[in-house]
């Protein structure tokens, strides 16, 4: 790299761009924390205090959490921040931050390698770097972007390895390993990449040395294992839960529409070949897949089924790769045909497969891996349509150019404006917003109550009273309430000191005497509440769209 | 004569599908009616329904339906009689020369490329898209026909000067025929022009000679949209009526701060909020759901679980189109340029996407498919050898009857139990009962819960056209621009509530099974959907 300072220059900016980008405001955009945010953050100061997790357990690889067993990578790489910056939204959400930028150093070298071109790796860093997709799960504790971060280097040791020294393929393997330890979805699209990789370069991997190649696989198998185990063992989360074969069409539709409409009792022979349920379960996974590359999920939408996932009015790229997208295709097919870009087109296809076979019609999370190789795509168009218009006349090189840069400005400043001013205000109770003010109002109140009742909800609202009390962690593992599921779902925590976290029962709780309700609107009469807040002491809390969050009071019989 | 057998073959295949039980299946629907009875009004008194001379346009349900299908049905209503079949049949044969049509212009585009005009005339001849609007009297295939039959001509035309004409007549037939059309061909136009542009600037006498012949047969066209012809169906469903989009502008532009309102202004304004509309719209025609799973979101559009073209295709468009783009001189441009331009009408309106104003998509991607196993095949045999193509193409030929035999099935089998609104099932036989027994009521009330009743009534009982164009009136335009007829003769088309007709005497009513209540009334005679829910009750009182 060291060869041609000016790109050098260059590449420093794409990255301190990068980084500003990814670190600018994190502390209040996203405009709150997630319970899971909040969790990996007090899990890594409880290890960073006493070396073990909220559950007591010694440095798990797998933390328990609420139920959901977590990987604990993200938790670990959050130690030395927390301890720089405090327990914070900051600080919880930088690592995240700095795999990001360190993707960015990847999607170059991972390009470089490949094709030797320097303008078209900085290009691939550029539009990594300005992607929406990428940026929205930077900013915030994503622990898939730290896996897409581990794979992106998994695959350029890789490729190393088969280019120059074989002895990297150990480091490769180790790498792809680890990524099994940062997020659960990882073992799926891992384990595709890994084979996008064997199907363009496999015919160069039969040259390496067998001794390396045993070895690397001997490194991956020790560095997955761990996770694998405990997978066998049960704590593989949701993933059984949110898979698709554990749900099928209602026995009324099939009835309904398919065996009364063709006047049969039970399935017969045009059953089987028309209607089955693997047909329907196929079609369902087919249907699913091409979402993924629809131009309202792209483009538009981003992610429309999980609202956490997505800003609202701002796709998962930006507009300008409407046309660099197409374009970039158009210069593969004609100009690059061959394993290498081959490769990233693999990848693409395989990359929604894992968002495909769960339930959710988009998942920009797990299909987060298609973001490189679009990238990678944009970059071809992006680098022909530069050298095309840097041949022409003077004349239409200036047009050409401002016309570029306007659409990337436009394009840009979109999205920034919808990340920045709109989606805090029309997102605000999807991103939890209030519990954070809740908790500093209760926080303040609640020495001088005899009880606090605080509304239970799958939110866990106890983890926001340990994140931002900072509660100190070996009095809690000592005296935690924990309650596990029964049905392998996430489990409740049901007191902490005098709160108690329970569903507010109204006819009963107004009875009590001395007791802080903290309660959401639909769980008490809010008229009567507020016609008297004198005998209520009333304190409403409430999203960004002043519509009420959260309403804290106190009764007295 | 051996080498046309396969084609002919096609095409005995195609004309059977497509004509097989055409006037039942499915039901006529309002549309088809609107343009037999003004056919057939045309040929009895020389007026339109409404009393309008000879028109352009035909104001029907004041959606000014342009007329050149109503034409074309005339000649088969004055030999048939005003039936289904004389609505349909003109359709069904264009739809037949349209596989024709792709079969010569693909031979004309790739004369080297051995069987590749049959496999496209072949896939057209059961496509979904294809078939679905073939049946019946659809005017967006009789012009996704003629802008067919016109590119070949062109295409004839750069060798054949004089051939040229043809191509023009046709593109002026589209142009008369339907209006997403008069989109789409200028822009083919320019896309020709693009792509021929060397021919054309050495020949540009004889094209601006075309184009001037052009200019006189559309003048009339041109100057009917001076008329009320010329907004009236925009309006309704463009996305400018859109007010989702406003609502939405107005939404952002309150996130803002004082201080910052000029950027609001700037980035959420009419333009940056109708152009992402129509962007949007535009690219859900390419989407995975639309063409290969579950087509249109439109009832009449649509198939259960049938895709606007097989699964199979997904593959071979990927493939066809990667294999497109590689060599110079595969006509390209020509081809993904045709793709690109014919959902473009759709895409300016609200119900995106639209099978039936896109159906012109199915043309261009039938072509691309092709190209698309073509070169699959011929890639395959220079790998592995012919063994293996043998066993790609009774794969693929495999998959395609499995999924031809599951359109089959969906269309014939479940489409009108499905979706029992998606056409006027039960209005024949309704008119059949009230037509044995219009001489002994004074009044007969007719629901307006489905699509204008009283055409259906008009087309069925052959009521005279004389009479009606002078008793009947035209009400004001609904929010997506159409007008009924509310009563002519003895009808009366309204919405039933059974408490105000409960008293009255001498009048037949028609009712929906919610509009008559179960217990009190008299129901002398239910007519089913063919799902076997009720689709009407007649109580006489």
């Amino acid at each position: 790299m060291m060869k041609n300072p000016k790109q050098n220059i260059v590449f420093t900016i794409v990255l301190l761009l990068a980084l500003c980008i990814r670190i600018v405001g994190l502390e209040t955009n996203p405009v709150h924390l997630t319970s899971d945010e909040a969790a990996l953050g007090y899990n890594a100061y409880s290890i960073l205090k006493t070396g073990r997790d909220e559950h007591g357990v010694l440095l798990p690889i797998i933390f328990e959490s609420f139920g959901d067993w977590k990987p604990g990578l993200y938790i670990y790489t959050a130690i030395p921040s927390i301890a720089l910056f405090g327990l914070n939204e900051f600080a919880v959400r930088l690592p995240s931050a700095l795999a990001g930028v360190i993707g960015i150093i990847y999607i170059y070298k991972v390009t470089h390698i490949l094709f030797d071109n320097r303008r078209l790796s900085l290009m691939s860093a550029f539009l990594l770097a300005i992607t929406p997709w990428h940026i929205h799960f930077s900013r915030g504790a994503w622990e898939a972007n730290l896996a897409l971060t581990l794979t992106l280097a998994g695959s350029y040791y890789f490729l190393k390895a088969l280019k120059s020294q074989a002895k990297y393929l150990l480091v490769s393997a180790g790498i792809f390993g680890l990524s099994l330890w940062a997020y659960q979805g990882a073992k799926l699209s891992g384990l595709l990449l890994v084979i996008a990789l064997f199907c363009a370069f496999g015919t160069k991997l039969v040259k390496i040395d067998k001794k390396i190649l045993m070895s690397a696989i001997g490194v991956g198998i020790i560095f997955s294992l761990p996770i694998i185990l405990s997978v066998l063992s049960g704590r593989a989360g949701r993933l059984a839960i949110v898979s698709i074969f554990s749900h099928s069409r209602p026995t009324e539709y099939i009835e309904e529409n398919i065996l009364v409409q063709d006047q049969i009792e039970s399935p017969d022979f045009h059953y089987l070949i028309f209607h089955s349920d693997l047909l329907n379960q196929f079609r369902g996974i087919l249907g699913r897949y091409t979402n993924h590359f629809s131009g309202r999920y792209l483009f538009f939408e981003g992610d429309w089924q999980n609202s956490r996932h997505a800003v609202s009015h701002s796709g998962n790229l930006l507009y300008i790769n409407i046309i660099l997208i197409p374009v970039g295709l158009y210069v593969i097919r004609t100009k690059y045909w061959g394993h290498k870009s081959i490769f990233f087109l693999f990848w693409l296809v395989l990359a929604p497969l894992p968002a495909a076979l769960t339930r959710d019609s988009v998942h920009a999370i797990r299909s987060l891996q298609m973001v490189i190789p679009l990238c990678v795509i944009s970059a071809f168009g992006l680098e022909y349509l530069l050298s095309w218009i840097n041949v022409k006349r003077i004349l239409v090189r200036i047009l050409g150019t401002s016309l570029l840069a306007a659409m990337f400005l436009s394009s840009i400043v979109w999205y920034f404006d919808a990340y920045y001013i709109h989606d805090s205000k029309i997102k605000s109770k999807q991103w939890l917003y209030g519990y954070k003010q809740v908790v500093e109002s209760v926080s303040r109140k609640q020495s001088s109550y005899q009880k606090v009742i605080f509304a239970q909800s799958y939110n866990q609202p106890y983890i926001f009273f340990l994140f931002y009390q900072k509660y100190n962690p070996t009095v809690y593992q000592r005296n935690k309430s924990y309650v596990p599921s029964k049905l392998g779902d996430v489990g409740y925590v049901e007191r902490l000191d005098n709160i108690e976290f329970r569903i507010v029962n109204w006819s009963g709780d107004k009875e009590m005497n001395n007791v802080l309700i903290v309660a959401t609107p639909t769980d008490v009469p809010l008229d009567e509440i507020r016609a008297n807040p004198q005998t209520y002491s009333l304190e409403e809390i409430n999203y960004i769209d002043n519509s009420l969050a959260f309403a804290v009071f106190e009764v007295h019989r | 004569m051996k080498k046309l057998i396969p084609i002919l073959l096609i095409l005995l295949f195609a004309t059977i599908l497509r004509f097989q039980r055409l006037s039942d299946v499915p039901a006529l629907n309002a549309d088809e009616a609107a343009i037999g009875y003004n056919a057939y009004s045309l040929l009895e008194t020389g007026l339109d329904e409404h009393g309008n001379k000879w028109p352009i346009h035909f104001q029907s349900f004041n959606d000014y339906k342009p007329g050149l299908y109503v034409y074309i049905v005339l000649p088969f209503v004055a030999v048939l009689g005003l039936t289904e079949s004389a609505v349909r049949v003109p359709g069904a044969i264009f739809g037949v020369l349209n596989v024709l049509a792709i079969y010569l212009l693909v031979g004309r585009l790739y004369p080297k490329k051995k069987w590749l005009p049959e496999i496209c005339a072949l896939l057209l001849a059961i496509s979904p898209w294809h078939l679905h609007f073939s049946r019946g009297g659809w005017e967006v295939n009789v012009a996704t026909t003629c802008i067919t039959i016109a590119m070949y001509f062109f295409v004839v035309g750069q060798k054949r000067k004089s051939m040229l004409i043809y191509s023009a007549i046709f593109f002026v037939a589209a142009l008369y025929t339907y209006h997403a059309a008069r989109i789409v061909i200028p822009l083919l136009g320019l896309l020709l022009l693009v792509f021929y542009r060397k021919n054309i600037v050495r020949d540009l006498r004889t094209y601006i000679s075309v184009v001037l012949f052009t200019m006189v047969m559309l003048a009339p066209l041109g100057f009917d949209f001076l008329g009320p012809a010329g907004t009236s169906r925009a309006s309704g469903v463009s996305i400018f009526s859109d007010r989702g989009t406003i609502d939405r502008i107005n939404e952002q532009r309150g996130h803002y701060s004082k201080e910052l309102s000029v950027v609001g202004l700037l980035l959420h304004n009419k333009l940056t909020g109708y152009t992402l509309a129509f962007a949007e719209n535009y690219f859900e025609h390419f989407w995975g759901q639309f063409l290969f799973l579950s087509g249109d979101d439109i009832q009449r559009n649509k198939i259960p679980e049938i895709g606007q073209v097989y699964l199979i295709q997904l593959p071979l468009l990927v493939y066809g189109a990667f294999s497109l783009i590689k060599k110079k001189k595969q006509n390209a441009l020509l081809v993904f340029g045709w793709v690109l331009i014919t959902p473009l009408p759709a895409a300016l309106t609200f119900q995106s996407p639209h099978a039936l104003r896109a159906q012109g998509m199915v043309i261009p991607l039938t072509i691309i498919t092709g190209l698309g196993l073509y070169s699959l095949s011929r890639t395959v045999q220079k790998v592995y050898g012919k063994v293996i193509v043998v066993c790609l193409l009774i794969f693929v030929g495999g998959v395609l009857a499995w999924d031809f035999a599951r359109y089959l099935h969906q269309y014939w089998g479940h489409m009108a139990q499905t979706y029992p609104f998606s056409s006027q099932y039960g209005a024949k036989e309704l008119s059949g009962y009230i037509s044995s027994r219009y001489d002994d009521f004074d009044t007969v009330m007719i629901t307006d819960r489905y699509d204008q009743p009283y055409i259906m009534m008009l087309f069925y009982l052959k009521y005279p056209p004389a009479r009606f164009q002078s008793e009947h009136t035209l009400s004001n335009r609904d929010e997506f621009g159409f007008s009924t007829v509310r009563r002519f003769g003895k009808f009366e088309f309204t919405s039933i509530k059974w408490s105000e007709v409960v008293d009255k005497r001498g009048i037949l009513v028609v009712g929906t099974d919610e509009e008559i209540p179960n217990v009190e009334a008299n129901v002398i005679k239910q007519i089913y959907f063919p799902n076997g829910h009720p689709a009407y009750e007649i109580v006489p009182r």
